[in-house]
């Protein structure tokens, strides 16, 4: 039977771990949050917060939250608030350039790399399979190890196509007269 | 820059601008699905179809971005596991789980948001409804004021557990009546919150507070 002092704890308890969730997901909203982003970031931990909450109801309270999962949360969280927002266009492109390519505030500038963007994403689409895969693996920052483990073949034929569709995607470009 | 490859930086720069304001469509995976391909908890033939999908989709490229920026084994500076574990009282997890929810929703009712967001200029959408009475299930109508004119309404409706009851979009007047049938299971006395998104003509969107009416 609960006493009165015990559902006194477990509301304390739970006060203390909404508090002790919230600053963790605070925490990870922040560092994943886009710059362009943070002005709704406030919003992201809510809805992260809801989630979490969601998942601790359903399993009445036995979830494990560990940090791993917290951070899936607000990565999800945030990647659904930056869909929306371009759902409805709301992001502006001028808010996002800056960030991504320095160029943008130049016009001249921003429309060459536009036009170089467009030319890197035709030449990535003509490259040999799993020379694709490779170099848009390195080039979203991925190292040949890590780049290697998540497409599961070796490191040395990862390397090797690295290096193969770099060759490739350069001479694709220089066909198209954009210098790389 | 990368001594080896000169150019890869200017690559990088070039590969990240295709993403500017890039539109997801319906084909996009979910969130969770691309931080698992990033994090290699997916098997490789379905990471390397995510990475495909990213050839063709900026917005998704851009989310596979953030994914791996975030990197490293990722702590948190809090220790969760300890504080987290499940308490004493264990039998109790659904009140535990309901309390700590009754705590978000609270957060929910009384957070400030002093923000744009909330506010254009000097309109607020603010509930119509005489603060705690309670409302009939079969007449159970919420009301607000107004956003800008011309505005259209989405409703969210959910209990205090944060289960929804209903929703509803677009709706061209200031007032929802929530069908009774989503009421049916709830019990006497419960909590309806409800919020408010009111979208302007030009675009502008203008999200209320969280009410909280209970019903008979």
């Amino acid at each position: 039977m609960t006493t009165g002092r015990g559902i006194e704890d477990a509301a304390v308890w739970a006060e203390e771990r909404h508090a002790q969730l919230r600053r963790n997901l605070v925490r990870a909203v922040a560092r994943i949050c886009p710059r362009w982003l943070a002005a709704q970031a406030d919003d992201i931990v809510q809805a992260a917060m809801i989630r979490v909450m969601g998942i601790l109801r359903e399993s009445e309270g036995k979830a494990t939250l560990n940090a791993s999962y917290l951070w899936r949360v607000a990565y999800s969280a945030t990647v659904d608030e930056i869909r929306r927002l371009r759902r409805r266009r709301e992001v502006p492109l001028e808010e996002v350039s800056p960030e991504v390519l320095p160029d943008a505030l130049d016009p001249e500038r921003s429309r060459a790399g536009s036009e170089i963007a467009q030319g890197v994403n035709e030449c990535l689409q003509r490259l040999v399979e799993a020379r694709r895969f490779a170099v848009v693996l390195h080039l979203q920052g991925h190292g040949v190890p890590e780049a290697a483990r998540l497409l599961g073949w070796g490191a040395k034929r990862v390397e090797n196509l690295v290096y193969r569709g770099l060759a490739d995607l350069r001479r694709c470009l220089v066909a198209k007269g954009i210098k790389p | 820059m990368n001594p080896v490859e000169p150019d890869l930086d200017r690559l990088r720069r070039a590969w990240a601008s295709w993403s500017d304001g890039a539109v997801p469509t319906e084909a996009c995976p979910e969130p969770d699905r691309l931080w698992a391909a990033v994090r290699g908890e997916l098997a490789p033939e379905a990471t390397r179809g995510l990475v495909e999908h990213t050839l063709t989709c900026g917005a998704c490229a851009e989310s596979w971005r953030l994914a791996r920026e975030v990197g490293g084994p990722l702590p948190l500076p809090e220790a969760l596991n300890p504080a987290l574990g499940r308490p004493r009282w264990g039998r109790f997890g659904t009140l535990l789980a309901a309390a700590a929810a009754a705590v978000v929703v609270a957060t929910m009712v009384a957070r400030p948001r002093p923000s744009p967001y909330r506010e254009i200029g000097a309109v607020v959408v603010r509930s119509r409804l005489p603060e705690g009475r309670p409302l009939s299930r079969s007449q159970c109508v919420l009301r607000w004021s107004p956003g800008p004119t011309g505005s259209r309404y989405d409703v969210r409706v959910a209990t205090e557990d944060l289960t929804m009851v209903a929703a509803v979009r677009g709706l061209e007047v200031t007032e929802y009546r929530v069908p009774e049938g989503a009421l049916a299971r709830l019990p006497s006395g419960a909590k309806l919150l409800w919020q408010v998104e009111a979208l302007s003509p030009d675009g502008t969107r203008l999200s209320s507070m969280t009410f909280v009416t209970p019903i008979e």
